[in-house]
């Protein structure tokens, strides 16, 4: 045990004797309610790696335990929002960084695409069920060596149609040039106005196919895919970025996601009582001026969380810390009263980045509406899950994503989440605030690592039926 | 049966000599027996021969149920499981009664009101039950996770995703520890708190570098509200570690009025020889270790205020009558002035 594995353990377990004393001085907990940090501060201790994953949990559990048998009847202040685990860290809170790949720059999209091919698509069926007339767009497609998915997003036509139950992605099978049939199942979501997500085709398509077919749908015919389409061009650099600790990445990850969402999280107190344990734990540089930024998001984005922080920024206690561009050009938006109607919108991306930190991304699709656009992305080496879910909010390592519209407007793009199933490539959906408009013709993707930084550059050719 | 007591030095004051005798009953098979504690031993007035029994219940005979709660007791003896859900004081109820332990063991309580002096619901002691005997821990070793998928736009959820990580071996075994524990803490209060002693007790000398920081949430949950009560500092203000070495540790008061901050180094052995004995808070004092002692009598090193030397006062305690399970009540029977490090 090291000494600031220790010193976060301790601060942890001395934060829960706190949070049962005054749950138990209250009595909160007997109706149910918890209004302590404990969990926020595991979670954060343990994706930062400060604490074991399996130590953050056991300290919660001992807590819930330690409320269950100080209630007389009522449910358990912690179990109603338990955290399920803490996924471990084996080696440190970040893999070990990759070297920067030297930096290229060029009109075209560079660096080893590794074992994975992406093509652009932009095809569409069209829907023609009864309840449910629709567009369904192929964005692309992806393949390895033993898998290939089309990433799909369907639209309803026309805005007053919506769908009780959820659009309905048909049942299809697909051919290729050889006569080869494939199964095809389809993964995402579903809702009354959109449906979007993957087609994967079973067997894996192999190397030297150059289309496949998709088929079965009564009344559409068939489509064909060119698997040897021409990727977007895409300049693409590989730049070395200032290395930032885990807990700064943390603080500024939440940060960010605060910044992106209407119903924020309700992280309450719990942010002071995060930079605190962070601190304690010695996961934040001397002079950080995360806090300070995350306490200028609480500020400024006039969230109700963090006030702690916002006290000590507006007392001088904090160094004030101007906020990067991007930020403020994510909070001018958010803030602003009367926000553009960005109208739906699909566009074809087929991209496949450099490797950072051991993780490869494809950039396969993006698809606009009216408050968030989806980014659809398949990865290659990420592990078996991030670690943002029992914190109440989305976070991972190598997220969020900044993105800058051809008319100057930034992004940011968090991961909800991705499901690799234990196999080699995952498959994601990046939520995208503010949405990209229709009227924008190129976006600059910047993904930071560990160690260094990705910019791709691309145009975006939206598609109309 | 002796069981709890260990191997010590005779000349050192053995860190129960300050507490009273505690009993109490339970079923066994179709009586009622009495479980005594007194003198760092627990024993089983119906039971003259319970390592016999053992020996029989082995050989696949029936165990009594108090000889079985006599071995829970020895080998819980040093279950660091106890300080961190046990009482902090002796007025923290810890609320697990014999109908509790049945559920337990038998996966949950019948869909319909609790029995009753069990209070809640069905229902309610369900979730309570699953809480103390299913935490996430005892599920799996690895990680169990869901969460929703990106909605598309306009909609916040969308599909979930689901690992299933494999099971735990040690789960059983965690859970089958974890529901003996629950059983002792059936036995009240005052058994909880001698088992805590015993635990504390256990660690007395022993390296304590990989326990440190669960020694030091015991030892600040429980000095907190001791604290609270000697000085009315707020106890989310106090803060405790182990001591290693000799003397009774150190104790220091910085800041002012609600913003006084208390901080301690306290040997484990504190735990058991003060507070699981109740000698906390004595006349205005706080003890910080014993040299002598003998129900009813004791005498320790106790500090008047902060900073202070400890002085060595003489107490006498007493049982309120009635209110057994909040402890004994110490009073000054005696000073022998200020005391040198010890």
């Amino acid at each position: 045990m090291t000494a600031g594995t220790e010193a976060a353990e301790i601060y942890l377990r001395l934060l829960a004797e706190a949070e049962l004393r005054q749950a138990a001085r209250s009595g909160t907990h007997w109706r149910g309610e918890y209004p302590g940090s404990l969990r926020h501060t595991a979670g954060a201790l343990a994706v930062v790696g400060a604490v074991d994953g399996q130590v953050a949990d056991a300290i919660v559990d001992d807590m819930d335990a330690a409320l269950a048998l100080r209630n007389p009847g009522g449910p358990p202040g912690l179990a109603a929002h338990r955290i399920r685990s803490m996924p471990m860290m084996a080696a440190g809170p970040f893999p070990a960084p990759a070297p920067p790949a030297a930096t290229a720059h060029g009109p075209l999209q560079t660096g080893p695409a590794g074992q994975l091919r992406a093509a652009p698509a932009g095809q569409m069926f069209r829907l023609h069920d009864e309840d449910a007339p629709a567009n369904l767009w192929v964005l692309s497609v992806v393949r390895a060596p033993d898998s290939t998915w089309c990433a799909v997003a369907a639209l309803v036509q026309g805005l007053s149609r919506h769908v009780r139950y959820g659009l309905r992605v048909p049942r299809l099978r697909a051919l290729d040039d050889r006569g080869v049939h494939y199964g095809v199942h389809f993964s995402g979501y579903s809702s009354e106005t959109a449906a979007g997500g993957w087609l994967s085709l079973h067997p894996a398509v192999p190397e030297d196919v150059r289309w496949i077919e998709f088929y079965g749908h009564l009344h559409t015919p068939r489509l064909r895919l060119n698997l040897a389409a021409v990727p977007t061009l895409a300049r693409v650099s590989v730049d070395p970025a200032d290395p930032a600790s885990p807990g700064e990445r943390l603080l500024d990850a939440i940060a960010t996601d605060m910044l992106t969402r209407e119903d924020h999280v309700n992280l309450g107190n719990s942010l002071d009582t995060i930079v605190a344990a962070l601190e304690a734990a010695h996961a934040l540089p001397p002079g950080s001026l995360a806090p300070s930024r995350l306490a200028a998001v609480c500020q400024r984005a006039l969230l109700d969380a963090g006030p702690g922080l916002v006290a000590a920024l507006e007392a001088g206690e904090l160094p004030d810390a101007g906020l990067p561009e991007p930020w403020t050009s994510v909070l001018a938006h958010s803030v602003r009263r009367h926000k553009r109607v960005v109208k739906p919108g699909v566009a074809p991306l087929a991209v496949v980045l450099p490797e950072l930190d051991g993780i490869r991304f494809v950039l396969a699709g993006l698809q606009s509406g009216a408050d968030h656009s989806l980014l659809s992305v398949v990865a290659e080496g990420l592990p078996r899950d991030d670690h943002g879910h029992q914190l109440g909010f989305q976070w991972s390592q190598w997220f969020p994503w900044w993105i800058r519209d051809s008319a100057g407007q930034w992004h940011v793009a968090q991961a909800a989440g991705y499901d690799p199933a234990g196999q080699e490539l995952a498959t994601l959906h990046l939520r995208v605030v503010p949405p990209v408009p229709r009227s924008v013709t190129r976006l600059d993707v910047v993904i930071t690592g560990r160690a260094a930084r990705v910019t791709a550059t691309f145009p975006v050719g939206w598609a109309t039926s | 049966m002796d069981t709890g007591r260990a191997e010590t030095d005779p000349a050192e004051p053995q860190w129960w000599q300050a507490l009273p005798p505690a009993e109490t009953t339970i079923q066994c098979g179709e009586r009622e027996h009495v479980i005594r504690w007194a003198g760092g031993t627990l024993t089983l007035a119906a039971h003259p021969d319970a390592e016999a029994e053992l020996v029989l219940g082995a050989l696949g005979g029936e165990s009594a149920e108090c000889v079985e709660l006599a071995q829970t007791w020895g080998r819980h003896g040093d279950d660091l499981d106890v300080l961190a859900l046990g009482p902090r004081s002796a007025a923290d109820r810890v609320l697990f009664s014999w109908d509790d332990v049945g559920w337990t063991r038998s996966g949950g309580p019948p869909g319909r009101a609790g029995p009753p002096g069990a209070a809640g619901s069905g229902g309610q002691r369900q979730r309570i039950i699953t809480a103390l005997t299913a935490p996430a821990i005892l599920r799996s070793s690895t990680s169990t996770f869901g969460r929703a998928a990106a909605g598309p736009p306009g909609q916040v959820s969308g599909l979930a995703f689901f690992a299933h990580p494999p099971q735990d071996p040690n789960r059983d075994r965690k859970r089958a520890s974890r529901i003996e524990l629950l059983s002792l803490f059936a036995l009240g209060t005052p058994f909880q708190l001698r088992l805590a002693g015993v635990v504390a007790a256990s660690l007395d000398g022993q390296p304590l570098a990989a326990n440190r920081p669960r020694l030091a949430a015991a030892l600040t949950g429980r000095l907190a509200p001791v604290a609270e009560e000697w000085l009315g500092v707020d106890p989310d203000r106090v803060t405790a570690t182990p001591h290693e070495g000799p003397g009774w540790g150190s104790l220091g008061l910085t800041g002012a009025g609600a913003g006084r901050v208390l901080r301690a180094s306290l040997p484990v052995a504190w735990l058991a020889q003060v507070w699981a004995c109740g000698l906390a808070v004595a006349a205005g004092h706080l003890v910080v270790a014993v040299r002598a002692a003998q129900w009813p009598d004791a005498e320790v090193l106790a500090l008047p205020e902060p900073g202070a030397e400890p002085a060595v006062l003489r107490l006498r305690g007493s049982l309120p009558a009635g209110e057994a399970g909040d402890g004994p009540r110490w009073a000054v029977a005696g000073t022998g002035g200020e005391a040198g490090a010890t």
